[in-house]
C-alpha cells in the first residue's frame, strides 16, 4: 500500500476528475455544453497554475527548457476529457506562459526563438493526437455501454414475454425500458386499433405528475404523424397536459411499430427539457424494431387465445341451439301426439281391446322415446344451467351421480358468471364425477368451489383408486382443453391409491 | 266438482293438445297464456282453480313468472309443467311458490289434483 499510494491517489483523483468532465458529455443540449466549457476553463487554469508554481519550484534544480515537458501533463489531461479545442488553447497558454515567466530573458516572449515554436509543435501534436484517441475511446466506451443497455432492456422484454405475462404488463414494462433507455421524461406506447381508434398500450413517466396531467392526449400529433407517413417523427414545442396542467412544453420523438408488415402503433418518447439528444429517434427506431418481435409474438399468442376462446364458446352456442330446437320441436310433438293417442284409445268403442292394447303400446313407446330424447339434450346441454345457472347445475350432477357427493359451494345464488364459464365448470364437474363413478372405485365423492377475487375455484375430490392419466382417454383431455381455451388452468391430481382430485381454477367477470 | 284451469305454454302444437285431454278428462279451461305478462293479466281476470305454466316459456324463465303470479293478491296455484324431468330442475322447482311440478308426459286431470289434494293437505296442517 505504502508504495502505491501515490499512483493510487492520482488515480482516484484522476476518476474524479473525469467524472466532472464526462458529467455531460457530448451530444447534450446548449445549457450543458455552457457548463462543460466552464468546467473546462477552470480546470485548465488550475492545471497551468499548478505547473507554474511547480516549474517555480524546480527552476533552480534542472534545466529551465526542459522543464516545458510539465506542461504536457496539462495538455494530454485537458485533451483526454475536454477535447482537442480545449488542449490546443492550453498548448498555446502553456508556451507562452512559461517562455514569458521562465525562458530568459523573463517577462518577454521572444517570437524568433525557435525553441518555443518547437515546444509549441510538439504540444500541438500531441494535443491533437491524444484527444483524437481519447475521442475514439470514448465512442466505443459509450456505444458498446449503451449497446449493453439495449441489449439489457430488450433481455427484459423478451423474459416477460416468455412468461407469457399479460399484454398491459408487457406495454407497462416495454414503455418504461424504452423511456429509461433513452433517458426522457415520459415514454407511451400507442396502437392503431382496426376500428381506426388510437389506443394507449402502455405509459411510463419518470414522475407521476407528469402522468397526472393529462400529457397523452397531447403528442397526438406525434401519432397523427407516424400514422400518414409510417416513419420517424419529431416536434420540439409540444404542449403537454392542456387539461389542468402546467402548460409546460415538451420535446417529443415518435417511431412506428411495424408488426407483420402492418403499421401496429407508434412509441412515443417525450422530454420536458427539450435536451433529447439528435440521435434519439434513431436509437429509438432501432429498439423499437426488436421490440415489435415481441410484441408481433404477444399478439399471437393473444389472437390464438382468442381464437381458441372463439371456437369454445360458438361450440357452445350450437349446442344451445341444438338442445333448444329438440326441445321446442320434437319433444313438444311427441307430447301432443301421446295426449292425441289417448284421446283416440279413450273414444275407442269397447270391444276392439286388441286395437286398444296396440295403441296402448304405441304410447308406451312414445312416452321412452321421449325419455331418451331427455336423456340426448341433458347431454347436449343442460337446461337447468341456462335458466338457474352453476349452482342448481352442480347440484343435479350431485343427486344424478351414482356415488354419495358431498357439495359445498360459495358461491352467489343470485349473480349469474358468464355463460361459457358456467358451462365449461358444468363439463369439468360433469367428466370428473363420471370419472368417479366409472374408473375410481370409491365411496365418496367432495365437490367444493368458491368464486372470489375474481377467480372461480372449482375441486372434485375421490377417495378411490387413482392413477388417472388423461393419455388413456379423451374426456379429460376435453376439459383441459376447454378450460385452457378461456384463460383458466386445470390441474389434475392422482397418484396410485391416493384419490384423484380435479382442481379448476378460472377467470370471472361476473355478469349484472 | 269442475276445476277451472289457466295454461301458459309457448307452444300451440302442446297447447292444443293439452287442452283437449285435460277437457276430456274433466277440468275447464278457462284461459291460454303464451308469455308471462298475459298470464299475468289473464290469472288476474279469470281467477282460475289452478294454472300449468311451463317452465320454458321461449327466452322467458317460468320460475320467473311463477314468482309474478304469486305476487298478486289471492294468487292462484301454480304447477309448473315441461317436457324436461323434475330431476332436471329439482333445485329450482323447490325454491319456487308453485304448488308443484308435472313432467308433460305424465299430464293428467288426477295427477293435478292429487298435487292440489296433497297441497291443501299440507296447508290445513
Ligand atoms: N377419478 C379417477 N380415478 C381413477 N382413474 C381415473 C379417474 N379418472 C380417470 N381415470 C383414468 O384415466 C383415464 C382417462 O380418463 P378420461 O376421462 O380422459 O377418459 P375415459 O373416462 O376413459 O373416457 P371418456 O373419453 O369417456 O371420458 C381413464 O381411462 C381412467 O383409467
Ligand atoms: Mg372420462
Amino acid at each position: 500500500m505504502t508504495g502505491r499510494w501515490p499512483s493510487a491517489r492520482l488515480a482516484s483523483a484522476w476518476r474524479a476528475l473525469a467524472r466532472w468532465a464526462d458529467a455531460e458529455r457530448g451530444d447534450g443540449p446548449p445549457a450543458s455544453r455552457v457548463r462543460r466549457w466552464i468546467h473546462a476553463t477552470i480546470a485548465s487554469t488550475v492545471l497551468i497554475v499548478a505547473i507554474n508554481s511547480a516549474v517555480d519550484l524546480l527552476d533552480n534544480h534542472a534545466p529551465v527548457r526542459s522543464l516545458s515537458v510539465l506542461y504536457l501533463l496539462a495538455v494530454v489531461t485537458v485533451a483526454v476529457l475536454w477535447g482537442m479545442i480545449f488542449a490546443i488553447l492550453v498548448s498555446l497558454v502553456s508556451v507562452l506562459s512559461f517562455s514569458y515567466l521562465y525562458v530568459p530573458p523573463r517577462g518577454k516572449f521572444d517570437i524568433t526563438e525557435p525553441a518555443n515554436w518547437y515546444s509549441l509543435l510538439v504540444f500541438l501534436i500531441t494535443a491533437i493526437v491524444v484527444s483524437e484517441l481519447a475521442a475514439r475511446s470514448q465512442r466505443t466506451a459509450r456505444a458498446s455501454a449503451r449497446l449493453a443497455e439495449e441489449q439489457g432492456a430488450l433481455r427484459r422484454v423478451a423474459t416477460l414475454v416468455a412468461q407469457e405475462t399479460s399484454r398491459e404488463e408487457l406495454d407497462a414494462l416495454i414503455s418504461e425500458e424504452v423511456g429509461q433507455l433513452l433517458s426522457a421524461d415520459l415514454a407511451m406506447m400507442r396502437h392503431y386499433a382496426d376500428d381506426g381508434s388510437l389506443r394507449l398500450m402502455g405509459q411510463w413517466a419518470r414522475s407521476t405528475r407528469l402522468i397526472a396531467s393529462g400529457c397523452p392526449a397531447a403528442v397526438d400529433r406525434v401519432t397523427e404523424l407516424i400514422a400518414q407517413t409510417g416513419k420517424l417523427a419529431r416536434f420540439e414545442n409540444e404542449m403537454l397536459g392542456q387539461r389542468g396542467g402546467d402548460g409546460a412544453t415538451f420535446s417529443a420523438v415518435g417511431a412506428p411499430i411495424v408488426v407483420e408488415g402492418r403499421l401496429w402503433g407508434a412509441m412515443i418518447v417525450a422530454s420536458r427539457a427539450h435536451d433529447l439528444p439528435a440521435n434519439t429517434g434513431a436509437r429509438l427506431d432501432d429498439f423499437t424494431a426488436l421490440v415489435a418481435i415481441a410484441i408481433a409474438n404477444a399478439k399471437n399468442r393473444a389472437d390464438l387465445a382468442a381464437s381458441r376462446e372463439r371456437v369454445v364458446v360458438a361450440a357452445d352456442e350450437t349446442r344451445r341451439r341444438i338442445e333448444r330446437d329438440l326441445h321446442d320441436g320434437a319433444q313438444q310433438q311427441l307430447v301432443a301426439l301421446t295426449f292425441e293417442l289417448q284421446a283416440t284409445q279413450e273414444s275407442l268403442p269397447s270391444g276392439i281391446p286388441q286395437v286398444r292394447a296396440d295403441l296402448s303400446r304405441v304410447t308406451q313407446g312414445l312416452v321412452s322415446t321421449l325419455e331418451e330424447l331427455r336423456e340426448i339434450a341433458r347431454g347436449i346441454h343442460p337446461a337447468i344451467l341456462v335458466q338457474g345457472g352453476l349452482a342448481p347445475a352442480l347440484r343435479m350432477l350431485a343427486q344424478r351421480c351414482p356415488l354419495p357427493v358431498q357439495l359445498e359451494l360459495e358461491v352467489d345464488r343470485q349473480s349469474r358468471l358468464a355463460e361459457p364459464i358456467e358451462v365449461a365448470t358444468y363439463y369439468v364437474v360433469a367428466e370428473a364425477l363420471t370419472n368417479a363413478a366409472k374408473h375410481a372405485d370409491a365411496s365418496l365423492v367432495k365437490v367444493t368451489g368458491d368464486a372470489r377475487d375474481g377467480m372461480l375455484r372449482v375441486r372434485v375430490q375421490d377417495d378411490g383408486c387413482g392413477g388417472a392419466s388423461p393419455a388413456r382417454g379423451s374426456g379429460l383431455v376435453g376439459i383441459v382443453d376447454r378450460v385452457e381455451a378461456l384463460g383458466g388452468k386445470l390441474v389434475l391430481r392422482s397418484p396410485p391409491g391416493a384419490g384423484t382430485s380435479v382442481e379448476l381454477a378460472l377467470p370471472i367477470a361476473t355478469q349484472a | 266438482m269442475t276445476e277451472s284451469c289457466l295454461i301458459v305454454d309457448d307452444s300451440l302444437g302442446f297447447m292444443d293438445a293439452a287442452r283437449g285431454l285435460l277437457e276430456r278428462q274433466g277440468l275447464r279451461v278457462v284461459g291460454v297464456a303464451v308469455n308471462g305478462s298475459d298470464a299475468v293479466r289473464l290469472a288476474h281476470q279469470l281467477h282460475p282453480d289452478v294454472t300449468l305454466l311451463d317452465i320454458n316459456l321461449g327466452d322467458e324463465s317460468g320460475f320467473e313468472v311463477a314468482e309474478q303470479l304469486q305476487r298478486h293478491a289471492n294468487p292462484s296455484p301454480v304447477i309448473l309443467i315441461s317436457t324436461y324431468a323434475e330431476e332436471d330442475y329439482s333445485d329450482l322447482i323447490a325454491a319456487s311458490p308453485a304448488l308443484g311440478f308435472l313432467s308433460k308426459a305424465n299430464l293428467s286431470v288426477a295427477a293435478i289434483r292429487a298435487l292440489m289434494q296433497r297441497a291443501s293437505g299440507y296447508r290445513e296442517t
